[in-house]
């Protein structure tokens, strides 16, 4: 079972757990196909599924779509009145077997390909496409009024080892009203 | 406790509290300074490249940067200068009144700054309240959630509590104490031109343009064949609109002068829509604040468009003046908002 992960918003949205990153619906890289084991274990896929669509399938039943091939079965006729003689199967040519059999031969040969190419591409998607460092991403919530859409931000904005010399303008302001304007605004909103 | 230590208590519990005016072109941070003063520190929201081998120049010429990934920064008002020296326009985290998507360095620029400008909190958890535009109403599907969003992160991860408050309504909390905090303030900022109309400190109505000090510079620029950093400088270091000297000054007025009348077309077309809605009781003055505001004749040029539109002006207007300081306006009224709430 395998699961296709479809971001639906506008905004990146990262699995952090089981490094996924969702770029916005109608981008390149808006979905994703994961394995339904590794995506049930994940804890951020459930906590941003609100912001996704998650679509199952099984790739067997699409992969190997074989058509099922039968002999030809002969017309069941009813019976007349008086009995006559049963028309005899009509006999399959010794060419036509050779030909059905070479066939059925190339699509064993190519059903075993499409099953190398799988085992390959899962193997590929149990490690995650990029690693988890410690937090590198994480959804904040700050005592603000948020949209609907999901916000993810660096886990860390002040930049590290970083040398750093600044020197803003500063200017001290008298402002003799400042304490009444405070009261001022205070009894304005009911403080 | 002596009565001494009691007075510098009671001093460092007024003290706590911090504004933070985050602008396009400029972040300014207020804070109480003891007694009646307060401090406002202000850097210029720019950064510029420099090879790494400049750092030694950079350091005796005592110019703020920053220096990381084996990348210098040059940061605040020099990286504007050293832009026009090499003919280059700066980096800016900001446009449009937003952080700039496609700047990679804006947040670690941003974080840095506002650092630097509030130093570290005066209390735990200190109120700190900062600026944010309204939605714009000439540009489609723009929010600004994730502008708030990071803000608030580089907020908390200095150890303040954050708290998001409409630009132009800090102008009203700092510069309409004598009615009562009501009035129209309206910025005219870098990235954008933020109307606000409240009445009794309470935000009836709000919005923003997506028009402002850049969208003049690069106009103007344009019309004189040269770079907006350069007419930036110009139209900074003194430019009368009402007497412009030169082909750049007369396209900066110009520019100016289109400004203020988008501004007041929209003003009216959106307040007109709610006029049922809104019982404004009295008249109220207009507060035309904001950096770009700065160029002598500004409000000289605001009143005589005004007067070209009062017809049709949805609110009874009582005068109209310049913030007391223009550039320091919004953040002073974050601080006043942030002592009221802490």
């Amino acid at each position: 079972m395998m699961y296709r992960i479809v971001n639906v918003t506008s905004m990146n949205v990262v699995i952090e757990d089981i490094g996924l990153r969702l770029q916005p619906v109608g981008g390149t890289s808006s979905q994703a196909i994961v394995r339904a084991d590794v995506a049930d274990k994940s804890v951020d896929l459930k906590r941003h599924a609100r912001w996704i669509k998650i679509e199952k399938f099984e790739i067997a039943s699409s992969r190997c779509a074989i058509p099922t091939v039968q002999a030809p079965v002969p017309e069941v006729m009813s019976l007349p009145a008086a009995p006559v003689q049963t028309p005899a199967p009509p006999p399959v040519s010794a060419k036509r077997d050779v030909e059905f059999e070479n066939l059925l031969r190339s699509m064993d040969a190519m059903k075993s390909r499409q099953e190398d190419l799988f085992a390959l591409l899962q193997a590929a998607m149990a490690k995650p496409a990029f690693a988890p460092s410690p937090a590198p991403f994480h959804v904040v919530q700050p005592s603000v009024a948020q949209s609907q859409d999901p916000v993810i931000l660096p886990g860390k904005m002040l930049p590290e080892s970083v040398e750093i010399s600044v020197k803003p303008c500063e200017t001290d302001l008298s402002r003799d009203d400042f304490d009444s304007a405070l009261e001022a605004l205070r009894k304005a909103k009911g403080r | 406790m002596a009565k001494d230590d009691k007075v510098k208590d009671k001093q460092d519990k007024e003290d706590v509290g911090a504004g933070l005016d985050v602008g396009t072109m400029n972040f300014v941070a207020a804070r109480r300074n003891g007694g009646k003063s307060v401090k406002t520190t202000r850097l210029r929201n720019a950064f510029l490249d420099l090879p790494p081998e400049h750092k030694r120049m950079l350091k005796l010429s005592k110019t703020s940067y920053m220096e990381y990934d084996g990348r210098l920064l040059v940061i605040g008002d020099e990286a504007i200068t050293t832009a026009n020296l090499f003919n280059k326009e700066a980096r800016r985290p900001m446009s449009a009144g937003m952080i700039s998507a496609g700047e990679i360095d804006a947040q670690g620029v941003m974080a840095v700054i506002v650092k630097h400008l509030l130093g570290e909190p005066r209390a735990k958890d200190e109120q700190c309240c900062f600026s944010v535009p309204a939605a714009p109403v000439d540009v489609q599907d723009s929010d600004t959630t994730y502008h708030k969003a990071v803000l608030s992160k580089i907020l908390v991860e200095l150890g303040y509590r954050p708290q998001p408050v409409n630009e132009a309504l800090a102008i009203i909390y700092s510069e309409c104490v004598p009615e009562n905090f009501s009035g129209l303030a309206i910025s005219y900022g870098s990235g954008m031109t933020n109307a606000c109309l409240a009445c009794n400190a309470m935000s009836a109505l709000e919005f923003s343009l997506a028009r402002g000090g850049d969208w003049v510079d690069k106009g103007a620029a344009r019309a004189v064949g040269i770079t907006s950093a350069k007419i930036c400088t110009i139209k900074e270091s003194g430019v009368n609109i009402v007497a412009p000297k030169n082909r750049e000054e007369e396209a900066v007025a110009l520019y100016l002068q289109a400004l203020i009348d988008y501004s007041i077309d929209n003003v009216i077309a959106h307040f007109s829509k709610v006029r049922k809605e809104i019982l404004i009781p009295k008249a109220v003055p207009i507060i035309v604040s904001g950096g770009t505001s700065l160029p002598d004749g500004f409000i000289e040029k605001f009143r005589e468009r005004f007067e070209s539109f009062k017809g049709k002006f949805p609110i009874e207007i009582s005068e109209i003046r310049a913030a007391k300081d223009p550039m320091t306006a919004v953040a002073a009224g974050l601080l006043l908002y942030a002592q009221m709430e802490d």
